[in-house]
């Protein structure tokens, strides 16, 4: 009797290690899990900046540090909705010169589309293709940007 | 619904041990559903999904060992081979009829083998192989802890009918399917414990369901988040 519970008690104790201890490498999977996709869907490479938003332009700097020498896309959002897109290629020596990038290429200007007067937002978002292209996602690049369209800009870009 | 004891599972265990066995269920339904939710679903490569699927048949070959389970014990064996046959038939022929009057109702009847001629042979193979695999899970493991908790009988049969449903959600067509098919396997493993008949049973049946069933409805038999798309 007293062998037969001590080999329950055993069996019991090894359940229950068995059990904690699965839980514990799951934990484990589930972040790296977790960690893995946010790695891979919003890449911790992108660097940039929006320095421009008006009735005419919005204009900024966007490198992916992970492949410096491609272009980066980005995407213009002007009060939440999609206003244009482009890639950031264009000559900013001055973004070169404090060692921001490692190219010069790395500059974008997007044409402001014709816009009601009084206050927006403009948001530049660069684009991250993962999972073999099945997925894409935006990163905002700097700080949403406020600006003002006065009366005799409205509706118009030109 | 009676149940003739042909296999020995520990019912008479402490309490300590029938909760153990609880939390055992719970430990590998979580698995399952890690795997299908979040592992299908935001791993970087499909290779991930073998670490749950060796970390369950760890836990499972190590619970069994720790019980002290033998395979015969477990339903590998072939002596009830033909009685746990005799218990099937029924059922998957009547199984078979609504889904064959689901099929030719919906207009999707299509008993039809793979064009590649490879594929005849690796068909039936592949899908008793997989139902053979998910029916150690399902009964070997499921099962015999749902009996250690809840005894022989209807509830520990549902637990089981419960559990294979509750993995193939949110495919509302192959959960309701899985719980059926859940229900009559656990109910036969109580009587006749033996997993090749069962494997047997499954494959076929899977190919029944394929070959009648709309598929747009099957969704390639897509469960959790891979389902949506």
């Amino acid at each position: 009797m007293v062998e037969t519970n001590s080999v329950n008690g055993l069996k019991r104790e090894r359940l229950a290690q068995l059990l904690i201890a699965k839980s514990v490498i799951e934990a484990l999977f589930v972040g790296v899990v977790a960690v893995g996709f946010y790695y891979t869907a919003f890449s911790p490479h992108f660097r940039g900046w929006s320095d421009v938003a008006d009735a005419k332009v919005v204009s900024g700097w966007a490198i992916n540090e992970a492949a410096p020498g491609s272009a980066v896309e980005v995407q213009v959002y002007i009060d939440g909705r999609f206003a244009g897109d482009g890639l950031a290629n264009l000559p900013r020596p001055d973004v070169f010169k404090a060692g921001r990038s490692t190219t010069e290429l790395c500059g974008f200007r997007l044409v402001t589309p014709p816009l009601a007067a009084g206050e927006h937002e403009a948001r530049v978002y660069a684009v991250h293709p993962s999972d073999g292209g099945s997925r894409r996602t935006l990163q905002l690049i700097g700080v949403p940007l406020r600006f003002r369209i006065a009366p005799e800009e409205a509706g118009s870009n030109q | 619904m009676s149940f003739t004891v042909d296999q020995d599972v520990d019912e008479s265990g402490s309490p300590e041990m029938r909760s153990l066995a609880f939390w055992e269920i719970v430990s590998l339904t979580s698995t399952a559903l890690i795997a299908v939710w979040a592992v299908l679903a935001l791993a970087t490569t499909r290779w991930m999904l073998l670490f749950p699927v060796a970390l369950a048949f760890s836990f499972i070959i190590l619970s069994h060992r720790i019980r002290r389970e033998s395979a015969r014990e477990l339903g590998w064996r072939t002596d009830n081979f033909l009685e746990a046959v005799r218990l099937l038939v029924l059922p998957m022929l009547g199984a078979s009829l609504v889904m064959a009057a689901i099929g030719w109702y919906m207009g999707s009847l299509r008993f039809a083998f793979p064009e590649k001629r490879s594929g005849i042979l690796w068909l039936p193979f592949a899908g008793i192989a997989w139902g053979l695999t998910q029916q150690y899970v399902l009964q070997a493991f499921f099962n015999r802890r749902a009996q250690m908790v809840w005894g022989r009988g209807a509830v520990s049969v549902l637990v089981v009918g419960f559990i294979f449903a509750l993995i193939h959600l949110p495919n509302w067509w192959l959960a309701a399917a899985t719980f059926a098919g859940g229900c009559i396997w656990a109910a036969v493993y109580q009587r006749a414990p033996n997993l090749p008949a069962l494997g047997l049973s499954h494959g076929l049946m899977t190919w029944v369901l394929i070959s009648t069933v709309p598929q747009s409805a099957l969704q390639s038999l897509r469960v959790g988040f891979k389902y949506f798309g």
